[in-house]
């Protein structure tokens, strides 16, 4: 442990907890120049106490991934509200709601959708499902009278979305866990797609019934008022593109960067739509992009000067001088992530995953219990892959709150949703254990249970009765396909 | 204020263009690609975790540590391979040279690695390509450890 290492640790979650309470100004210093001013002080002090560092953990330390996913993700938004995909979306949306089914089977599904079809990020879902959710929770707070609709909605979609990283089975986070934990290959996948399940009925109750602060009554009234647009052939075309390619993406995985893919699409689009480089631009947000670079480079300079390893230390030493113990800490360690929640889970899992690992073998041994360390790392890598959800640094929360122009962080709930479904993880992996199996009669029971329930918890939030058929048969849906997907 | 803000602002549009500069001046570009998924890392016998190549080919720095968390060596090499490498050690990850210095372990002992720099850990990694066959977008990772063992071509990473 380094005098240095401690002195980052302490201005890096200084810096992250004044901005959060307000201490440092916004309006003065955002969050990403706040982050860089914290950098550079920490370098300053770390070269003052004599430490020699390489710059180069801060460029490896930045993981690029995220960041072209969410250009990516970004681009294809815009090139598809363009061309006109989203009232088509919207506009099947409404004829499923008219249906037998109603709005919990649409809701329910529409909100699983980055979970059922998990990209390596979820950023890649969220931008172009947004603005389906918003037209779905305008409507639904128009013949409902409840105005909490858009913040419920968007609130879930924005959880699956950013826990959705953790079970995709092409580059995901879970898959970091099990090439460190020397895991079989998508064992940790199921797991973790029951969980988020449950994280996103999660954020509904509480957006619904803790968050108290609504849409502003301007953009009721704009997106209100807005007509309802016909389907047009372009529309439908793209729409129907792009859910093509990304099952197929799911289903064949090409040895492609999805990144590539989505460009491609994109650019199919393009021509079809007959679409120029401005329509694109349009769906380019650059502030989370920023934040989450500020992240990252903040992160790599806390790594630099051996903050991670101060961390491991800390929780080596409470856990043998403290009533906590080991298997106190191990709880805290497992909640990390939601306690210091970054930009990318990915920065967190590769930092204390060796952590996790030693930890969970420690009480494995300790209690005799060989799954502890598989339940241990699962759980941490779920809040980990969830934790960009809730990150005031340019987590996925942040551009569902930009959307719909909420003035209140939403970072507390979405960090209950995910501080509650990680025992969900937990408690799944200590009773099925890891395989890479999905069709046993653990798993299948178990995707009975969680489509019932979150269901059920849908069609309350929805339409106030928990026993409606399309919320159940939505969520059964939603968690059989998961097994199959 | 307004001033410093937008100079820091631009600063971070720079420094992601600087990444793939630098990735491109290794003559690696590919490596802009990695998800950092960690599926390689866990089919390699050696430890060696193999995305460790990729951040040195981004950071065009073959000196960075990397995970080899399975290869035995005696002491005294790699002390003298590299004083700081980490090394696996009564439970601890600890620097080779202060093991020695500590009498933990004396030169002749075999240890087990921890964390090596990349060109070393190209050094040992036997060429089995299992990492590659495991890669999702299946980078050529095999490209970069042999141009991390081959001297000449080490430079220009
Ligand atoms: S090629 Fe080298 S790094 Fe890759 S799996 Fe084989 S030994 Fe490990
Ligand atoms: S498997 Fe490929 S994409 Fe994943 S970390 Fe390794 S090199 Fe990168």
């Amino acid at each position: 442990m380094t005098v240095s290492g401690v002195v980052a640790l302490i201005i890096f979650f200084g810096t992250i907890l004044a901005s959060l309470k307000g201490w440092i100004s916004q309006r003065l210093f955002p969050m990403q120049v706040a982050l860089l001013i914290a950098s550079l002080l920490i370098v300053i002090i770390g070269f003052a106490l004599g430490e020699r560092a390489n710059p180069s953990v801060i460029i490896t330390g930045t993981f690029l991934h995220p960041i072209t996913a969410t250009i990516a993700g970004f681009i294809l938004a815009g090139a598809l509200k363009s061309a006109g995909a989203f009232e088509a979306a919207s506009a099947w949306i409404r004829k499923l709601q008219n249906s037998y089914l109603g709005v919990p089977f649409a809701v329910i599904v529409l909100m699983n959708i980055p979970t059922l079809l998990a990209m390596p990020c979820g950023r890649v879902w969220v931008s172009p499902l947004i603005p389906v959710a918003l037209a779905l929770s305008f409507d639904i707070a128009a013949k409902t009278g409840d105005r909490k609709m858009p913040v419920i909605i968007v609130s879930g979609l924005v959880i699956n979305a950013a826990a959705s990283c953790g079970p995709s089975l092409i580059g995901g986070i879970g898959l970091i866990g099990e090439g460190m934990g020397r895991y079989p290959s998508g064992s940790f996948s199921d797991h973790m797609q029951f969980a988020i399940m449950f994280m996103t009925a999660f954020a509904m109750i509480f957006s619904k019934y803790i968050y108290s602060e609504t849409v502003s009554e301007r953009m009721f009234d704009v997106e209100s008022s807005e007509e309802v647009k016909d389907m047009s052939e372009h529309g439908t075309f793209s729409l129907l593109l792009f859910v093509t390619v990304i099952v197929a993406t799911i289903i064949i995985k090409p040895a492609i960067p999805i990144q590539a893919i989505l460009l491609c699409t994109t650019l199919f689009i393009m021509i079809i739509a007959k679409l120029g480089l401005d329509d694109l631009m349009r769906g380019i947000i650059l502030h989370p992009l920023t934040a989450m670079i500020s992240g990252f480079i903040a992160a790599g300079v806390l790594s630099m000067f051996g903050g991670f390893d101060v961390l491991v230390y800390l929780l080596g030493f409470i856990s043998e001088h403290t009533p906590l113990g080991y298997v106190g800490v191990s709880v805290i360690l497992i909640y990390i992530p939601i306690l210091l929640p970054l930009p990318c889970g990915r920065i967190i899992a590769v930092s204390l995953i060796p952590g996790v690992l030693m930890f969970g073998e420690h009480i494995a041994q300790m209690a005799a219990i060989p799954r502890i360390q598989e339940v241990m790392i699962v759980s941490f890598i779920l809040a980990g892959a969830a934790s960009c959800g809730p990150s005031p640094l340019g987590g996925i929360g942040s551009i569902g709150e930009g959307r719909l122009r909420l003035k209140k962080s939403t970072g507390m709930f979405l960090s209950l949703s995910v501080f509650l479904a990680v025992p969900v993880a937990a408690f799944s992996v200590s009773a099925i254990g890891l395989s890479s199996e999905s069709f046993s009669r653990g798993f299948l029971l178990e995707a009975v249970i969680t489509g019932v329930v979150t269901g059920m918890i849908t069609s309350y939030i929805t339409t106030k009765k928990a026993f409606h058929p399309g919320g159940i048969a939505g969520g059964l849906v939603t968690s059989l396909l998961m097994l199959v997907l | 204020m307004k001033k410093i803000n937008i100079f820091l602002f631009t600063a971070i549009v720079f420094y992601l263009g600087f990444i793939g500069a630098r990735a491109f001046f290794s003559g690696y570009p590919f490596s802009l690609i990695c998800y950092n998924c960690k599926s390689c890392d866990s089919i390699c016998v050696i430890g060696i975790d193999p995305q460790g190549f990729m951040a040195a080919s981004v950071a065009d720095d073959p000196d960075i540590y990397i995970y080899v968390t399975n290869y035995r060596i005696y002491a005294g090499e790699a002390e003298k391979l590299d004083p700081d490498m980490i090394i696996q050690c009564n439970d601890k990850k600890i620097k080779v040279s202060a093991a020695l210095n500590e009498g933990l372990i004396s030169r002749d002992t075999e240890i087990i690695t921890y964390k090596m720099k990349a060109k070393d850990a190209a050094k040992v990694c036997i060429e089995c390509a299992a990492c590659e066959r495991v890669c999702p977008v299946k980078l050529p990772i095999l490209d970069v450890i042999k141009g991390l063992k081959n001297p000449g071509r080490e430079k220009s990473l």
